[in-house]
């Protein structure tokens, strides 16, 4: 009973931490049209420049969440840079934009290497949250639990942002028609800057929120950037609630077929991608093919 | 890990299940969710992964003793372990907590010139080059005659290595001393935390360990099924 409850919650946690990546590459993919292959990176580098501010190394301490959302900023900006200086220079060739990212994702790993090291890097579990909850016969560790709440937090602000603000409706005119938003005026290029800047910071936030569990090693940004892809894939570009149920639905696959189909695990893991892919392009929540 | 089966089980102990995770696994808990109704676990980890499995060993709950190989407790993943891998019992072909001057001297070289504190990959890679070394000395420094060359080679026996003494077996195998350690806080040097402190040694161990050669040779190679899990 505790192997299901424990499992069900781990899921919903491995979805949560998948959200906060994979939301800010939907967006990208949504309105700018290539997959953004160094989000992983984005998401290791967070993780340790985060590891650095909380190691005192800077010469001031700050704790883990201010950590956490002052590496998210870094990250954004770094992200920011690289599209306005770097991919705007390559404007409508997604082809060479989507090498470019994947040549940026390789330098930013070997520059990892030697600032940070091959040594992984473990990152204590922020203080108060150390502890258990238990709920009857199961035993659960309250920051996969808390990592849950955080996803939701940064889910509700995201569809606020995206459903309710100014910069919210031209986001979504973007990602609907570029050609159009740009008739009625929206300056669609400041709008990539932004966007590509806010799927940056939100997957150096992923990457630090993650961190405690993961710990912060050479090859991260490759293990997480194909889980990100799926759950595009899956859910759909362009789409907040594609990339949160399809997080969810890939983070319990992703648990549960590793513990009762272990042999299978990546199998099973891309099998949904490939089905999707196949039936419905467009993925399940997403309004246009890739 | 076939090995570890097949000597425990050899020895009265009881293997109740066995857990194939992937070599690089981001989360464990899929896995730890299975583990229940034991005495304790054999992790057979290596890179970085022995710290997220300790880690989230710790967060899921568990309480069971952790015992690992080499890899699974190297020297270079103290500065990294947390306080949840305290009481790891590990078995290893070095111990940076071995009082020789030979290994003195190499973790002093070690950390003058790469600044970095060595585990069993440095110490076993620049134990090997001694042995080159030994080898290319005993042949008159002439590795050209390639069977004057090996013969001088098999025969290098030396006890000046960071690990310990090492001579080979007549299948070129090496035999060499092997340190349990148990993790801890205790005589922890070099600004570490944490310490892997050897509570007992195993000299001239062969990759026979207790195993006749002829039986040892006759098992099937080690998998994943073999040994099998047996009924206890």
């Amino acid at each position: 009973m505790s192997f299901w409850l424990l499992l069900t919650v781990n899921s919903i946690t491995f979805g949560g931490l998948l959200f906060l990546l994979s939301a800010g590459f939907s967006l990208i993919f949504g309105l700018m049209r290539i997959p953004n292959l160094t989000h992983g990176s984005m998401f290791m580098v967070g993780a340790y420049l985060g590891s650095t501010f909380l190691s005192g190394e800077l010469g001031f301490i700050t704790n883990f969440w201010t950590a956490a959302i002052l590496s998210a900023i870094e990250v954004a900006v770094l992200g920011a840079l690289m599209e306005r200086f770097l991919l705007r220079r390559l404007a409508g060739q997604p082809l060479a934009q989507v090498l470019v990212t994947l040549g940026v994702s390789l330098m930013v790993a070997d520059l990892c290497l030697m600032g940070w090291g091959g040594d992984p890097i473990s990152v204590e579990t922020p203080s108060g949250l150390g502890g258990f909850l238990r709920v009857g016969p199961a035993v659960f560790p309250l920051y996969r639990v808390a990592i849950i709440g955080i996803a939701v937090v940064i889910a509700i602000a995201l569809w606020l942002t995206l459903e309710r603000t100014r910069l919210g409706a031209m986001i979504r005119a973007g990602v609907d028609d570029p050609q159009m938003a740009r008739v009625v005026g929206i300056r669609v290029s400041r709008l990539f800057t932004i966007v590509f800047g806010l799927g940056a910071g939100l997957a150096g936030f992923a990457g630090m929120i993650g961190a405690p569990i993961l710990s912060v090693y050479p090859g991260l940004d490759q293990d997480m950037l194909p889980l990100a892809l799926v759950v595009v894939i899956l859910g759909g570009t362009g789409s907040l609630l594609g990339s949160f149920v399809g997080s969810i639905v890939i983070g319990f696959i992703y648990n549960f077929g590793q513990a009762l189909l272990p042999e299978l695990a990546y199998f099973i893991l891309f099998l949904p991608m490939v089905i999707v892919l196949v039936v419905r392009p467009q993925g399940l929540f997403g309004g246009q093919v890739l | 890990m076939g090995g570890f089966q097949a000597s425990f089980q050899k020895d009265g102990g009881c293997v109740v299940n066995k857990l194939w995770p992937p070599l690089v696994t981001p989360d464990y808990t899929p896995y730890l969710a299975q583990i229940a109704g034991c005495d304790g676990v054999c992790q057979g980890f290596a890179g970085s992964n022995p710290i997220r499995f300790m880690k989230q060993y710790a967060s899921a709950g568990l309480k069971y003793q952790v015992i690992a190989g080499e890899a699974g407790a190297d020297d270079f993943l103290l500065k990294s372990f947390g306080d949840e891998a305290v009481g790891l019992v590990s078995a290893a072909p070095y111990t940076l907590d071995l009082e020789s001057d030979a290994n003195a001297r190499f973790v002093d070289g070690m950390l003058k010139n790469y600044d970095a504190i060595p585990g069993q990959y440095a110490a076993l890679l620049y134990s090997n080059c001694q042995v080159l070394d030994a080898g290319l000395k005993a042949a008159g420094g002439e590795a050209r005659d390639r069977d004057k060359f090996m013969a001088a080679l098999k025969s290098v026996s030396l006890t000046d290595t960071p690990r310990g003494p090492i001579k080979f077996d007549h299948l070129n195998n090496v035999i060499g001393t092997i340190y349990i350690r148990r993790l801890g806080k205790e005589g922890a040097k070099y600004g570490l935390k944490l310490w892997n402190k050897t509570i007992h040694t195993y000299e001239n161990v062969s990759q026979f360990w207790t195993w006749p050669e002829k039986d040892f040779l006759a098992h099937p190679v080690y998998s994943r099924d073999y040994p099998p899990l047996t009924r206890c």
